[in-house]
This record gives C-alpha cells, sequence and structure tokens, in this order.
C-alpha cells in the first residue's frame, strides 16, 4: 500500500498531486506540500541516516530547521547536494535522495563497530590517541580525514547560477508565523516598506500545527486573508523559503532565497538561489522557538521525536509518526501533541509528567476528556528497541535527590519528547544583543538591544497565540514609528478569539538530565548530530573544560551544521551542574552566522571561474585574440604573453620577437599602464613630496623616471612623470601599482598637505598606449606620423611629442624598456586600435612584430631594467644605484627612513647580473650559495629576482640581489634551487647585459 | 568624435554588441533594455566647490537646473554630472565640449578639466525590471533612489557613476577597459527577466 502512514483525510498537501521519488534507490510517493522526511515518515520508512561517531540508526526527530539527524544528499551528478535537512526540502517529482555517513548500506553500515567499541571513543579520544609518535601524524590524518564531516560534496562544477540582491527597507521583519504576520501588518500600516522573509514555502509557522481561531477564522485562513493583503500592497515585499541567516552591523541582515530549489531543476535562466543583503531601518526578529528534547538513555532510537514534530506531521502532512505512542514532557505544551495523537486515532498510551503537580487545569481536563492517562512525577529513563522504538522504561523521579524508582516498561513505537522550548535567538545574538537568562522559562530570551531591532512573541519566550499576535502587532508598530513610517499606534485587529485552545498552565520543571537507577548505564544523547552525550560533556568538565566555549571544542557539542539548535540550552546545562556554576553564569556559546547552512554558490554568486575577478582589456585586445597570442593576467588586465606563428615552439616564439626588437623594430601594448593626470599650481610641488627626485625643474615636453617610496623609505613604484603643461603632469605607473598609488596619492592630498592646489584624475583608461622599440623605430615612427618631424633634435631621448597618426591625436614620450632606440605612443583609448595597426604598416618594410609580455621581460632583464620582481617591498633606491637621483636638499616620503641603518650598511644586498656558466637554465627564485654542498645551514647571499635565456647573448642569463656585491662581481658563485633540485654555477656581472652605455637608446 | 557610426568605432563595446532579445522569454515585454550610449565628449572638472560657477557649462549644455551632490542634470544637449567631492562631469551628448571649452565657461578659481571622453563605456539600463538588474550589483538603495540621482558607486564588481535619468533609465559609465566585462555581467545578470539589447546611441 501506498503511505501507510498517512491519514486518509486531512493536512495541507495536494492529495490531487501524487510524486514519486526515491530513497536509497527506493521507489517511494508522497504529496505535493510534502517535505522529504513527511514523505519517507509517511512511508514507515524510520531509519534516514546514521550517526556520525558511533554510526548509530537515526530517525527523524524534527520538522524544520531544528532537524539533527535526518541530513540526507539531495539530488545526483553536479546537482548533489550533501547534509540538506529532509525535514525542509520540498518533495517535487522524480527527486531522488539518499542517507548518509554509512557504508555499504543504511541497514548494514560497518561503521557501526564505533558503537560496540563506544567505551574506547570518549570525548577528546583523537586528541589523546594521535598524538605521539609525533612523526606518525601523516599516517593517522589520512583515517582521520575519511571519518572527519558528514556528506560528500559533489566534485563536478555546479551546472546551476546563483544571484545576489541588495534592498533595503523601513521594517524587516523576520518569520512568517503568527508573531510575524502581525507584525508585518502593523508596519506596512503606514505605507512604509516592509520586508517579511519566512523560511519555509509557505506562511503561517506554527500555526500549521495548531488548532486555533484568529478574528473569527481558522488560523490558517486567517494567514491566506493576510499573506493576500501584505502580496498585494506595493510597499510589502514576502519572501518565502528565505532563510535570514546572517545579522551584521548597520542592520545589514543576509537573506537566503532558495528560489528553485523546490525544482527537479531552475527553469532556464532563473537563479537556483539568490542571496539578498537588506539594509533595513528597523528589524522586527518573529523567528518563533525551538523545541528541546530530553536527555534519557537511548533517546536517539529511531521513533523518539520532538512533541510538537509530532504535532506538525499529524496536522500538517496527516502522518502518523506512529501507532502506539507515550508523550515524556516536563511542560504543558505536549498534551496538544498527545490530544492531536488521539484525534488522528493514534494509541496515546500515556502522558509522562516529570512534574508531580502535573499540567495545568486545562490540560488535564482535555486529556482526561478523551481518556488518556497522565503519570505524573514521572519520566522515562530509556527507550528500547533494536532497530526502532519498542517499548520505553518509566521510572518515579525524585528531582529533590536526582534519582529515579519503581521502573517499569511500556510497550511503543512513537515516543513524543518536550523539554521546553528555547527562544530562537541566533540573530538576535549574531546582532551583538545580550542574552538574558529566564528562571521561568528555563531558557535564554533577548535582552539589551545593541541595533535597530526587537524581538516579538515566541522568539522572546511568549508562548500564547493572543501574546503572540498582540507582541508581534505592537511590535511591527513600534518598528515603523522608529522607522519614521508609523501610524502612531498598534492595530488591534489582529487579536485571537478568546477561548482558543489557551491553557492556564503549570510552570516548566527544568530536567536536562534524567537520572538512570544506580548501576544503570545508557547512551544518553545531547547532541544528536555530533554524537556527544551527557558523560561526554561530564568528562570534559572532570578534565577541566570548565567553559562553554572549551566545552564545545573539546567535545564537538554545537558544531557541524546543526550549531547546537537543539543541544545547546541542554549541554549547559549539564555542564553547570558539572561545575556547581547556574545556567546564566555559564553562559552560551557565541551564536555567529549562518544560522543555518548556505551553499557556497550562492555566497559565491557570480563571482566564480573567469569572472573571480573582472577582466580588463585594452583597446587592442580584440587584434591580439585574432592574432592568436596566449593571455597572461597583469591584476585584472589580460595582456597578450606571445604571438605564435605555425610550427614555432613557445620559446621559439619569444626568442624571434626578442631578436626582432634588438635587429629591427617591435611594437608591445603598453596600454596597461597606470596612468594618473597631476594638475594644479602645486602640481611640481606635491610630486617633489611624493618622489625622490626634482620635478620642478623639469621642463614642459621634458619626461624623468622616477622612484616613489613607502613611508619607510622601501620602493613603493616607478615610473616616468611627463610634463605637458606649466601646470600639469602626465605619470605613469607599474601596471600592477595603478590603483595603490593613485589611492596613496590622494592620501596624501586630502589629507595631509590639502593646502597644496593638485588634483589627481586616473587616466588610466583614457590613453591606450603602445611601445615602439628597436634600432628601426624612428624610421617607423617618422613614416606613422602625420608629418611631424621625430628626429634627434625634435625629440630628444627622455623628450616629448604631441601629434597625429592616422589623424588620431598622440602623445609620444621618448624613453625606452628593452634599451633600444623607443618610444611610447599614447592615444586616446578609442584611437588604440588605429594607431597600433598605423604603426604595424608603417613598420611593414622593417618587418615590424608584435611583441607580447615575454620577449618583453626578457629585453628588460637583458638591459636590467627593474620590475616588481625587484621592487618587492624590501628594496631602495641605493640597492640599484638610483640613489644618485634623490634630492639631497628637501624632504620627500621616505626620507628619513633611508637614514636607518640597516638600509645603509656597508654589505647590503644590491642589484647584479648572473650568467650561467655550464650553460643550464637559472633556476626562478634561487638562492645564491658560495658552496652548496656545504653542511646545512648554507649561508644564503641573495636570491635571483629574474631569469631568463637570452636570444641575443645566446646564453641564460639572470638578475639577482647580492649581498656584498662587490666583493663577488666577476666570480662563481651557485644558483641552488631545492625547490626544481637545480644547483647551477653563475658568473656573478654587472646587472646590463646590453649596451650598457646607454647608446642605442639614446641614438 | 563626430557621428554614431565614427563614434561606434571608438567603443570597447565594437563588436560585442548584437541587438536581439535575449534571456527568458516569458513576457512579452523584455524586463530590461541595454544600449550602449556613445556620448560625444566627457570632460571632469575638478576643484569647483561653488556649484554656482558652473552656470555657463550649464548653459552650453541646455540644462535649466541647479547642480549639486548627488545629483545629475540633463540638458538639451548634454549632461551635467556630480561624481565626487568638488568634481563635476560634463557630458557632451548632442555637441561636443572640450577640456579647455569647459574650463573657459567655468567660473571657479581653482579649477582644472581634464578630457577623459575615451576613458569610460555608458551603458542606458531601462525597462520595468532595471532597478531589479542593478540592485544585483548596487548597495546603494536602488528600489528608493529618485529620478536626478548621481554618483560614484559600485556595480558588482565594477566602480561605476549611476545617473538615474528617470523612473527606469539608468546610465552607467564603466572604465572602458572594464566596458566588456560589465556588459556581460549586465547581460548575464538580466537573463533571469529577459532583456534587449537596442544597439548603440
Amino acid at each position: 500500500m501506498s503511505q501507510p502512514w498517512r491519514d486518509s483525510e486531512g493536512g495541507l498537501v495536494e492529495r490531487g498531486r501524487e510524486l514519486g521519488f526515491e530513497f536509497d534507490g527506493r521507489a517511494l510517493r508522497g504529496y505535493a506540500g510534502d517535505s522529504v522526511a513527511s514523505a519517507l515518515l509517511a512511508n514507515g520508512v524510520r531509519t534516514v541516516g546514521r550517526s556520525f561517531k558511533y554510526h548509530r540508526r537515526r530517525g527523524v526527530v524534527g520538522a524544520g530547521v531544528e532537524e539533527p539527524n535526518a541530513l540526507i544528499r539531495l539530488r545526483r551528478g553536479a546537482r548533489a547536494e550533501p547534509n540538506l535537512r529532509a525535514t525542509q526540502v520540498e518533495l517535487f517529482d522524480g527527486l531522488s535522495c539518499t542517507s548518509q555517513n554509512r557504508w555499504p548500506s543504511l541497514e548494514f553500515d560497518i561503521g557501526a563497530v564505533n558503537n560496540l567499541a563506544s567505551r574506547l571513543l570518549p570525548a577528546g579520544f583523537y586528541y589523546k590517541t594521535f598524538m605521539w609518535p609525533g612523526t606518525w601524524w601523516r599516517f593517522y590524518e589520512h583515517f582521520i580525514r575519511k571519518a572527519a564531516g558528514l556528506g560528500e560534496a559533489p566534485r563536478e562544477p555546479d551546472p546551476d547560477t546563483y544571484a545576489h540582491r541588495h534592498a533595503h527597507c523601513d521594517v524587516l521583519v523576520v518569520g512568517g508565523g503568527p508573531t510575524g504576520l502581525a507584525a508585518a501588518q502593523a508596519a506596512a500600516g503606514g505605507g512604509g516598506r516592509v520586508i517579511l522573509v519566512d523560511e519555509q514555502s509557505r506562511l503561517g509557522g506554527g500555526l500549521m500545527g495548531l488548532v486555533a481561531e484568529i478574528e473569527g477564522m481558522p488560523a490558517l485562513d486567517w494567514v491566506e486573508s493576510v499573506r493576500r493583503k501584505l502580496s498585494e500592497s506595493d510597499n510589502v515585499r514576502v519572501l518565502t523559503r528565505t532563510t535570514a541567516f546572517g545579522y551584521y552591523d548597520q542592520n545589514l541582515v543576509a537573506l537566503n532565497e532558495r528560489c528553485a530549489d523546490h525544482l527537479a531543476e531552475p527553469s532556464p535562466h532563473q537563479p537556483r538561489q539568490r542571496l539578498w543583503w537588506v539594509r533595513a531601518k528597523q528589524v522586527v526578529l518573529a523567528t518563533g522557538a525551538i523545541e528541546r528534547p530530553l536527555v534519557f538513555g537511548g533517546n536517539d532510537l529511531p521513533g523518539v521525536m520532538l512533541a510538537s514534530a509530532v504535532r506538525e506531521y499529524a496536522k500538517r502532512y496527516a502522518v502518523r509518526c506512529g501507532r502506539r505512542a507515550v508523550v515524556f514532557t516536563n511542560n504543558d505544551d505536549a498534551y496538544r501533541t498527545a490530544l492531536a495523537l488521539q484525534r488522528q486515532g493514534v494509541d496515546v498510551r500515556a502522558v509522562v509528567d516529570a512534574r508531580v503537580e502535573g499540567p495545568g487545569p486545562d490540560a488535564l481536563a482535555a486529556v482526561e476528556g478523551v481518556a488518556i492517562e497522565v503519570r505524573r512525577g514521572q519520566v522515562v529513563i530509556e527507550a528500547k528497541g533494536a532497530k526502532s522504538l519498542e517499548a520505553v522504561r518509566i521510572a518515579r523521579y525524585h528531582p529533590e535527590r536526582g534519582a529515579v524508582s519503581d521502573v517499569h516498561r511500556l510497550g511503543c513505537d512513537l515516543l513524543c519528547m518536550s523539554g521546553g522550548h528555547s527562544p530562537a535567538v541566533h540573530l538576535f545574538s549574531q546582532s551583538q544583543g545580550q542574552l538574558a537568562y529566564d528562571e521561568r522559562l528555563a531558557a535564554f530570551v533577548p535582552g539589551e538591544s545593541r541595533q535597530a531591532e526587537r524581538s516579538a512573541g515566541a522568539a522572546r519566550g511568549t508562548w500564547s497565540l493572543s501574546g503572540c499576535l498582540a507582541e508581534g502587532a505592537e511590535a511591527g508598530a513600534a518598528a515603523a514609528e522608529a522607522a519614521g513610517v508609523g501610524i502612531g499606534s498598534a492595530p488591534v485587529s489582529s487579536a485571537p478569539t478568546p477561548g482558543n485552545g489557551e491553557w492556564r498552565e503549570n510552570p516548566l520543571l527544568p530536567l536536562w538530565t534524567v537520572p538512570l537507577p544506580e548501576g544503570h548505564r545508557a547512551k544518553q544523547f545531547v547532541d544528536f548530530q555530533n554524537d556527544v552525550t551527557a558523560d561526554d560533556v561530564a568528562l570534559a568538565a572532570r578534565e577541566g573544560y570548565d567553559s562553554v566555549e572549551h566545552l564545545k571544542r573539546y567535545t564537538t557539542l554545537g558544531m557541524g551544521t546543526d550549531q547546537g539548535r537543539t543541544s545547546n540550552v541542554n549541554g549547559l546545562a549539564i555542564l553547570a551542574a558539572q561545575v556547581g556554576q547556574s545556567i546564566p553564569e555559564v553562559g552560551t556559546t557565541t551564536f555567529r552566522p549562518p544560522y543555518a547552512p548556505v551553499a557556497m554558490g550562492a555566497i559565491a554568486g557570480r563571482e566564480v571561474g573567469v569572472e573571480f575577478s573582472p577582466i580588463r582589456r585594452t583597446p587592442m585586445h580584440d587584434w591580439h585574440v585574432q592574432a592568436g597570442a596566449p593571455f597572461i593576467t597583469a591584476g585584472q588586465w589580460l595582456r597578450p604573453q606571445y604571438y605564435p606563428r605555425p610550427g614555432e615552439s613557445i620559446m621559439d616564439s619569444i626568442n624571434r620577437e626578442a631578436l626582432a626588437v634588438r635587429r629591427s623594430v617591435g611594437v608591445v601594448d603598453v596600454s596597461t599602464l597606470g596612468k594618473i593626470a597631476v594638475q594644479g599650481r602645486d602640481a611640481g610641488e606635491f610630486l617633489e613630496r611624493v618622489y625622490i627626485n626634482r620635478w620642478k625643474n623639469l621642463k614642459v615636453g621634458r619626461l624623468r623616471y622616477g622612484f616613489m617610496l613607502r613611508e619607510d623609505g622601501f620602493i613603493f613604484d616607478d615610473g616616468t612623470t611627463t610634463r605637458v603643461a606649466e601646470d600639469e603632469y602626465y605619470m605613469t605607473t607599474t601596471t600592477g601599482n595603478a590603483g595603490p598609488v593613485m589611492t596613496h596619492l590622494e592620501y596624501y592630498a586630502q589629507t595631509v598637505w590639502p593646502e597644496l592646489h593638485v588634483h589627481l584624475s586616473s587616466i588610466s583608461d583614457q590613453w591606450a598606449g603602445v611601445a615602439l622599440a628597436g634600432p628601426n623605430a624612428r624610421r617607423v615612427l617618422a613614416a606613422a606620423c602625420d608629418g611631424a618631424e621625430v628626429g634627434n633634435e625634435a625629440l630628444p631621448f627622455m623628450g616629448y611629442l604631441e601629434t597625429t597618426i592616422s589623424g588620431a591625436p598622440v602623445r609620444i614620450l621618448r624613453m625606452t624598456f628593452s634599451g633600444e632606440l623607443a618610444y611610447e605612443v599614447h592615444t586616446p583609448s578609442g584611437y588604440g586600435l588605429r594607431v597600433w595597426e598605423a604603426l604595424l604598416e608603417a613598420g611593414a618594410p622593417w618587418d615590424i612584430m608584435p611583441y607580447g609580455t615575454e620577449a618583453l621581460g626578457v629585453l628588460r632583464i637583458e638591459k636590467g631594467h627593474v620590475v616588481a620582481g625587484e621592487l618587492d617591498g624590501r628594496t631602495v633606491p641605493s640597492d640599484f644605484g638610483f640613489d644618485r637621483l634623490q634630492r639631497p636638499d628637501s624632504d620627500f616620503i621616505g626620507k628619513r627612513s633611508l637614514e636607518r641603518p640597516g638600509l645603509r650598511k656597508e654589505n647590503r644586498h644590491a642589484f647584479v647580473g648572473l650568467r650561467s656558466v655550464d650553460g643550464r637554465r637559472i633556476p626562478r627564485g634561487a638562492q645564491i650559495v658560495v658552496n652548496a654542498a656545504r653542511p646545512r645551514p648554507v649561508p644564503m647571499l641573495g636570491h635571483v629576482t629574474a631569469t631568463c635565456y637570452s636570444p641575443n647573448l645566446g646564453q641564460h642569463i639572470a638578475l639577482a640581489l647580492l649581498d656584498d656585491a662587490d666583493r663577488y662581481q666577476g666570480e662563481i658563485l651557485y644558483a641552488a634551487s631545492p625547490l626544481e633540485g637545480e644547483n647551477v654555477p653563475v658568473e656573478v656581472t654587472h646587472p646590463v647585459f646590453l649596451d650598457p652605455a646607454g647608446e642605442r637608446a639614446r641614438g | 568624435m563626430n557621428d554614431t557610426a565614427d563614434r561606434r568605432g571608438l567603443s570597447a563595446l565594437e563588436g560585442h554588441v548584437e541587438p536581439g532579445r535575449y534571456g527568458a522569454s516569458d513576457t512579452e515585454v523584455p524586463g530590461v533594455v541595454l544600449d550602449e550610449i556613445l556620448p560625444r565628449s566627457l570632460v571632469q572638472l575638478n576643484g569647483v566647490s561653488d556649484p554656482g560657477s558652473l552656470a555657463g557649462v550649464l548653459s552650453r549644455l541646455g540644462i535649466a537646473g541647479t547642480p549639486k551632490p548627488r545629483l545629475g542634470l540633463a540638458g538639451e544637449s548634454g549632461d551635467l554630472l556630480w561624481t565626487g567631492a568638488d568634481q563635476w562631469w560634463a557630458v557632451g551628448r548632442e555637441r561636443e565640449m572640450s577640456a579647455a571649452d569647459a574650463l573657459g565657461l567655468c567660473e571657479a578659481e581653482d579649477a582644472t578639466a581634464l578630457d577623459l571622453g575615451h576613458s569610460r563605456t555608458a551603458v542606458r539600463v531601462s525597462g520595468p525590471m532595471a532597478r531589479d538588474l542593478l540592485a544585483k550589483g548596487c548597495p546603494l538603495d536602488v528600489d528608493g533612489l529618485e529620478a536626478g540621482y548621481c554618483a560614484p558607486t559600485r556595480l558588482g564588481p565594477f566602480s561605476v557613476v549611476l545617473h538615474c535619468r528617470a523612473e527606469s533609465f539608468f546610465d552607467l559609465y564603466v572604465f572602458r577597459s572594464f566596458g566588456l566585462a560589465m556588459w556581460e555581467w549586465l547581460a548575464d545578470e538580466a537573463a533571469e527577466f529577459g532583456y534587449e539589447v537596442r544597439g548603440s546611441s
């Protein structure tokens, strides 16, 4: 029979839409509106997973986010997702899921031997056992890693997309139960912008498990009427299937909307999930409460469930969780479950109430009216059964001496437990609000708020429906008022009808652990998900872990996807008893986001793969693509690495390009250089303060190479700056440092020297740049320019010219990076491609060749020019002999730091060249040593900063920073790279391998 | 920069803008329309603390209104946008304005002007879901922005100047090198609403 545990009528499921699904390969049926958990229970599936440590059989305990046991792996292949709570996964046709933490099968799980050996596996077992011998850790680790963690993530890339969304509102209401609905309604009255979020697929919260009337109609009809009203209001946004999981500063609340998780797969173009960042003026937390389990022997056996969950399965899903039930409680609320079960036709064998006085008069009358036996002053000490619950052992409870007596047995297949409720204070706590312990409720409730939020209803310990509705309406109205969109007073229309199942209740009896009879042992679980027992907590306390934070880390209580939603208060109450403190003295662990697990995809959003960081393209990018160039990233830029020709190896291409520049002429795209316009009367003065060089004496139409230091004296950046007008300089920075340099300059201009008249603008994107280099560069430039004179007189070395090429305005800077006669031609970006092509066309008679970053690197190493590899934050100008540029007479950033003894010592490292002696490649990043064969530690004299094969010299060369460099000039040292297993003899040389006099550049 | 065809040739999106209807097609009207806009000029004026000194610039752009922070003013031939402290953009939509022109028209003593006409890619986002699209990446209160609002802000990973021209018309200016990346971002993020590319104007 299909769904044998389903009632023939009732519930909120759509009986007309029967759905097929699969659990561990077994085909089952459910209805639309079911959760996977309710559908499994309807099919009589009791064991749904194995526990983390002992691999014990576990069944469904809860009905919502609090579920610690029923974790499933949903879907197959790339869409598979582990550790989902079956209680929250909506059933869809064709759904496929599997149980976790078992091998080879749920029924026969080898890991269950852990349970037999459980006496050898107490809390802290791993810490105590795998400490020594220390060197064995690598061996242990292999097995421990396998055993650790729950669930298995898919290995394929996620095929779905995820979206982000920012939103602002006057009032954000978290929770769509009676309190939240009343709050949203009241908050929206004044026309303010209200967002109402609820994690479930439908609004109503706890009302889905209650029989009640509100405003003269059945509670769920009231929910529907409020939902309709809110949805039709322009100023209200209702988000269901949305979990508020993080509460951050300035009332920023993060929501995770599961847009398509209830579908087999998202519709085309639909994001699977959407992460909302909501900035709310006011927040109402109507997050409800979570029922606490009771801690007794075998309380993890399938068939032992939370009383409120059993009620929800009965009313919302029309599912019977058992045939013969016992209710075990320390409060009146669980009596409602007994009544709901009785109405369902379940044989309720007894309500076992730990309180000697039993329930209040209304609950008592209600159960006695349907002949349910109440056993006052008794407790369930142990649940018994082979695969699932078969009977409970009940005993008389003596709270004054913490003991039990008169043990007897009662057969049942369902035990509904209720240890009271804990307000869901997680978001409140994340908002930095202070929790207060309420003795009457035996629970932590929100205390003092730190942000613009207020809690209402069950979230602050108000259990009655009328109280929740009133508090919700009041909180909503007050929040709107505080946000400046109120209507003056709380509406009263949402008050419930009197006599609405609201009972006069007897107080709850705190019962943190049910005592066992003398000499009797049983596992009493506190944290189901992490297999932490009351004994583990006691052991931790005995071993000195007497802080709740230590307890958590030592025993794993409250960790995992569950984060102690059901175990937190029980655990710390047991600890408090052990260490002789009160519960508030022990306190709670800090609640941190996320409240419930969030898919990594939702957090990443669109920023995955190549979109991890946005791509910057130069104006000539498409040309490089057409030319078949592979690209390399430089910051966010993509730069062409080289331009391969058929039949060439990478090295062939690089060598060909580098040779072409030395022998004739080449062009390289240097649009990525940072460019900053420095304008204003004091531009020269400003530059003199941020650079080590002189600038005020630079003539208009000339450029200069400069070094900028950090405050600590180390080189920050280098580049040329051109004086393009009396009060305007055109600064270039290295590609990677453009942003930081701009920030650095703005900081000084705005906050340190506001008296200077200087304006800074990033113009990196305004100007494209092409470097034209090689002995024929001038001929090509002359051919390309629209008539301008570019000879040595008109455009000398470090000179500047404004003209046009193919009608495009250009700025020509005569400077060199390759060491050749060279020019940088800058043009407004829109003309970048036109100028690039014009230069290539003009250069055709000289076999002009485009070259990429690889050849660029070779050329600069041959010439001993520095880049980021040398300017690595540990070098100063004198390391490169550039201290001659320093102004001795006036101050500049970093000047005084250069006086530090460490930067001035005689044998401080200096820049040198290295030639490979035996023809081998000099390893990248190698350390320079006198003799690598010496016993360790080998003194290191310096390191290689750049290395290449020089096609122009026909040998492997490198640049390096070397201590006491003068002493080693001409000597043979070793470039040792333990990483690459290389040890190459090198000769120390001058860092400029080619044309040391610089005649080529000036020619 | 002359006619539209010439200006299109200078764009970072050249060859990447294909007019048509894309993404979700379950609505008759696309949720979003994306257009590249190609202003004739863009001049940045720095050091203008008194908006009153911009009267000459306003008059040249055909703008009636008083400039102030977080406001963009649209006129007959161009826009004047606030883009930061003492900083303004004169966008020559219909008529070109050079940096020298703008500086000549501005009466602020300490002002400097800079031609940034090639430094930005400009995209107009319109349509019934335009605000929803922008709110995916912009932390401002996009749903609540009033017409005329203009400010430098963030859109996803991009730094942009955002100008709300009208109820559902937004102009976005991004650094040119990020132009194509932002266009692709907008297209990807608009797919769930369905979008139309109208080309350049």
